[in-house]
């Protein structure tokens, strides 16, 4: 068994010169050049066909350019054998493509075992990347695939990527099938993650709030091109054309924060997210894993009683599910967004729910609206 | 009573030799032909005109070839199944949801990590059933070789026909029933117990 060695143990940067990629008379990738330096998170930015998840695959090989090169810590990644390249760069992807044959344990550790890991040492392994992305792991390491629910499938998938502790993580939407509340509780957690973990990552989103709210860098693409590549602040105070302006601004409330209510901008519930006090926490872990949400507003008679978090659920076994519920803060729907974020910054909160009557929306904090306040 | 032992004997001998060959050809077969292009389209192609030949003819035109006796009558039957089993195979190993390999050679397997972990535990299904399949065919084709003096129970069958002794055809036939009705329900109980839960 061959035990690949481990190509950077650290990313300085990863240079990208003049890339070029033609699937017969489209050029998907047009003489893009760009760097990514160590420790960042750059995203890859732009509407579909521009050429953002083509020019993420050359930098693991999936895709083979046609002219320039790419360079990790000054090495030609065309001199790298293209399997062990790929074991040296985690690779995340919106399908996740878990394999539906195997459990967690072995989706997780298959990598692991072709290098030749003793048992103990992957279930070790297995053990400490659940932790990191918050799934108890004596409750998950031996389910397979079809008994998760769409987050916490996500979640194994970037512990799948995490396993090999490659230095170089590169993520195509991953978390671009899931519904927007749950994408940004996903989003949050990656953040803290990402602190954790501190490593080079390149991420493609076609969705602006995502990459304001992860990146630390923006490059935003057309039609095969790199048209700029910034901090997100410049972007949008020097955006480089229309088109730019037109992304970054397209939601031209921003610009108007005082005028805008809560109401604009929560995001509507739904029935699903509605529990109440008195049911038991194994039912409502069975009932957020089959809707696939990870947060529900938890009510007694009609009251709001705050919210729970699915792997909150997780992490002790009782019955009685007042004892999981976090208090939340409560607007109006017509009190102002600015107010209102302001608050939730202050007291660090992420979540807070609208009520009129009932509660009818919740609002998660906002990486560009909070910096513009 | 030794005669019809001896008779279903053959018979087994004569239909699962022949499958085993035709598996173990037709697999690696199915596996070459995922990474040859050209190879995979005329065995594509074959293995749907086979399809469509009766298993009749398949037996008869063995016999100016080989002449007659067992192991044309065994060559018949792997002739017969063996465009089936490779099709199921392939298109088995082939038709597997792009994720999956995506994926797989995105977290850094090779090619034949990929095979034997990926490709083949999500064909099992498809092969199964084409196993199956030939299973149910070189049963039936036994049954037809012993006119090329293959020996076995169409031997009883064929005699008894002739002679108009039913008794006879009822010896040869009852066996070759009971042999693919166990057949089936042995390759079901396999497939289950072989098929990953989805």
């Amino acid at each position: 068994m061959a035990i690949s060695k481990k190509l950077f143990n650290k990313i300085d940067c990863v240079k990208i010169e003049n890339v070029t990629k033609k699937y017969g008379h489209i050029t998907a990738v047009n003489q893009i050049s760009l760097e990514v330096c160590g420790g960042e998170l750059l995203i890859l930015l732009g509407p579909s066909g521009c050429g953002k998840t083509t020019l993420l695959r050359t930098i693991n090989r999936l895709v083979e350019f046609d002219e320039g090169r790419i360079l990790i810590n000054g090495k030609d990644n065309r001199d790298f054998d293209p399997v062990i390249l790929r074991k040296n760069i985690g690779y995340v992807i919106q399908q996740i493509g878990l394999f539906p044959h195997m459990t967690v344990r072995e989706n997780i550790g298959l990598v692991p075992k072709m290098e030749g890991w003793s048992d103990a040492q992957i279930t070790q392994k297995v053990k400490e990347l659940l932790e990191i992305v918050s799934l108890p792991p004596e409750k998950f390491i031996n389910r397979r695939p079809k008994e998760l629910s769409g987050g916490q499938q996500q979640r194994i998938g970037l512990a799948r990527a995490m396993v090999m502790d490659p230095s170089l993580l590169l993520m195509d939407e991953p978390f671009g099938a899931l519904d927007p509340i749950l994408r940004k509780q996903l989003q949050e957690e990656f953040i803290k993650i990402k602190e954790k973990l501190n490593r080079t990552i390149i991420f493609v989103t076609h969705d602006i709030e995502e990459a304001f709210r992860l990146g630390d860098r923006i490059a935003i693409l057309k039609e095969g091109k790199l048209i700029q590549l910034a901090k997100k602040n410049e972007l949008l105070v020097n955006p480089a054309d229309d088109f730019i302006a037109d992304i970054v601004d397209s939601k031209k409330k921003f610009k108007h924060l005082e005028d805008l209510t809560t109401s604009d901008i929560m995001i509507p519930l739904d029935k699903k997210y509605f529990f109440e006090s008195d049911s038991s926490t194994d039912l409502v872990i069975e009932s957020m894993v089959r809707k696939d949400i990870e947060l529900g507003i938890v009510m007694q008679k009609g009251k709001l009683l705050g919210y729970i978090k699915l792997q909150d659920l997780y992490q002790k076994s009782d019955k009685n599910l007042k004892h999981f519920i976090k208090q939340s803060m409560v607007f109006e729907p017509l009190d102002s967004i600015a107010l209102a974020l302001s608050m939730m910054k202050e007291k660090n909160e992420f979540i807070a729910v609208v009520v009129e009557e009932k509660p009818i929306g919740i609002l998660l904090t906002n990486e560009i609206l909070s910096r513009l306040i | 009573m030794s005669t019809l032992f001896k008779a279903v004997g053959e018979h087994l001998f004569l239909a699962y030799s022949a499958l085993f060959v035709a598996i173990v050809i037709a697999i690696p077969l199915a596996v070459i032909s995922l990474y040859n292009r050209y190879l995979a389209s005329i065995l594509l192609i074959l293995a749907n005109l086979a399809q469509a030949i009766p298993s009749f003819a398949v037996v008869a035109i063995v016999v100016p070839l080989l002449g007659i006796g067992f192991k044309p009558a065994i060559f018949a039957i792997i002739l017969r199944i063996i465009l089936p089993l490779f099709k199921n195979t392939y298109t088995g190993l082939k038709n597997i949801d792009h994720n999956y390999i995506d994926s797989a050679q995105g977290i850094g397997l090779n090619e034949r990590e990929i095979l034997f972990y990926v490709r083949f535990p999500n064909a099992y299904p498809a092969i199964f059933a084409g196993v199956k399949f030939a299973a149910v065919i070189a049963n039936s084709v036994a049954i037809i070789t012993s006119l090329i003096g293959a020996g076995g129970l169409g031997e009883f069958i064929y005699e008894g026909l002739t002679n108009l002794n039913m008794s006879k055809v009822l010896k040869g036939a009852i066996p070759a029933i009971i042999i693919a009705v166990l057949l089936d329900i042995g390759f079901t109980f396999i497939e289950n117990k072989f098929t990953p839960e989805k």
